[in-house]
């Protein structure tokens, strides 16, 4: 259920930008999902509307979830390869991944030049895309 | 938008003291002293948690030897107990492997650490900071308001050079500063005690140094009848007077 905290933390964000921005309703946000994190949706969603719940401002609250694929770029060489959760990885790797991206330096090397010297340059974790709020 | 520095605020609502345990240097002592703090805090009956933030040379799960040990979930990570201190490391996800991360993952995982670990209600969260006052410190400082430093130094002139730098970085951010604690004392070593004391921040109190220490790693009832323990509970009573900034 680490799910569950990253689902408070996109709630926590989303009710501070409510109080910054002041605004009324949060109708809806768009949410990034890192394919490396390999956040699991149902989980995710069901923490989001359960966190949701009898809040006011999340009346009529939707959640727009989309998948981002990983990109992953050596320093070293400047090759550029993409990471799937279902690599060849023992389980052991993908779950300390999925609760720390960055430990994937400790088990991915550059395919081409075998450096673990690499940037993620997308599709790490949560990101919050876009709001949609009524003042 | 990143969404997780907005909770961390949260996971420390019920945390009474944030307390990093920082030095210019490495080499100085700072996981011991952050590991023995939180040793005797937890025998003295307080709640206590220890997060090991040097992700390059994590040392604080060698020092209390916690082995073996994993973080459990529920509704975020929970960490486990090491002689009743719920202890936090990289190890858990990294294990002995090198972990080869530049500034922006250090940022990315000290973030992720601190909005996914439940520490629940506790009287002390000591952090065991990473040498140097980059991304770490820069973090701790930007995302726990409620952090007050502790400066860790050994009696030597190549160590305070540094010390003065990270104390006046550290007065420059507007940081509480709880005071210095010297390591490693020795005889006739009172040279730098006295070149530190023109920064105006309170001496805590000196660590001799212990030769025992070495033989006590990794067991924390040992650890507890070192001559270093004996030091730490002298600095204790003077951590609750809070130097604000």
């Amino acid at each position: 259920m680490h799910e569950w905290a990253l689902a408070e933390a996109v709630i926590s964000s989303l009710s501070e930008i409510t109080r910054k921005k002041g605004l009324r309703k949060i109708k809806g946000a768009y949410i990034l999902l890192g394919e490396m994190q390999n956040i699991d949706r149902k989980v995710f969603r069901f923490a989001v509307r359960e966190l949701t719940k009898n809040k006011k401002p999340f009346d009529g609250f939707t959640l727009n979830i989309k998948n981002e694929k990983t990109t992953l770029k050596c320093r070293s060489c400047g090759n550029e390869w993409t990471f799937s959760f279902s690599s060849k990885m023992p389980e052991d790797y993908l779950e300390a991944i999925h609760f720390i991206p960055e430990v994937s330096h400790v088990y991915i090397k550059c395919p081409k030049c075998g450096s673990r010297d690499f940037e993620i340059v997308k599709g790490r974790g949560v990101w919050i895309k876009s709001v949609k709020g009524v003042r | 938008m990143d969404p997780r520095p907005s909770l961390i605020d949260k996971r420390v609502k019920n945390v009474r003291r944030v307390i990093a345990v920082a030095a210019g240097k490495g080499g100085v002592g700072k996981s011991s002293v952050a590991s023995m703090l939180a040793l005797e805090l937890s025998k003295r009956g307080y709640k206590v948690g220890l997060m090991d933030l040097d992700f390059y040379g994590p040392s604080a799960h060698v020092i209390l030897g916690a082995r073996g040990i994993q973080p459990s979930e529920d509704k975020g990570i929970v960490p486990p107990e090491v002689s009743g201190i719920k202890f936090m490391s990289i190890v858990y996800y990294a294990g002995d492997s090198p972990c080869p991360i530049r500034g922006i993952d250090v940022s990315n995982s000290i973030i992720e650490l601190l909005t996914i670990t439940r520490w629940g209600d506790l009287d002390f969260l000591v952090l065991d900071m990473p040498p140097g006052f980059g991304d770490s410190t820069l973090d701790v400082i930007r995302l726990l308001k409620k952090t007050e430093f502790v400066v860790v130094y050994t009696p030597s002139k190549v160590v305070i050079e540094t010390v003065e730098k990270l104390v006046k970085m550290l007065k420059e951010n507007k940081v509480s500063i709880l005071g210095l604690v010297e390591n490693m004392k020795t005889r006739g070593s009172d040279s730098a005690k006295r070149e530190l004391k023109d920064f105006g921040i309170p001496f805590l109190g000196s660590i001799w140094l212990d030769k025992g220490f070495e033989n006590s790693t990794g067991s924390p009832e040992k650890l507890l009848k070192t001559h270093f323990i004996k030091d730490i509970r002298s600095i204790i009573p003077k951590l609750k007077a809070r130097k604000v900034r």
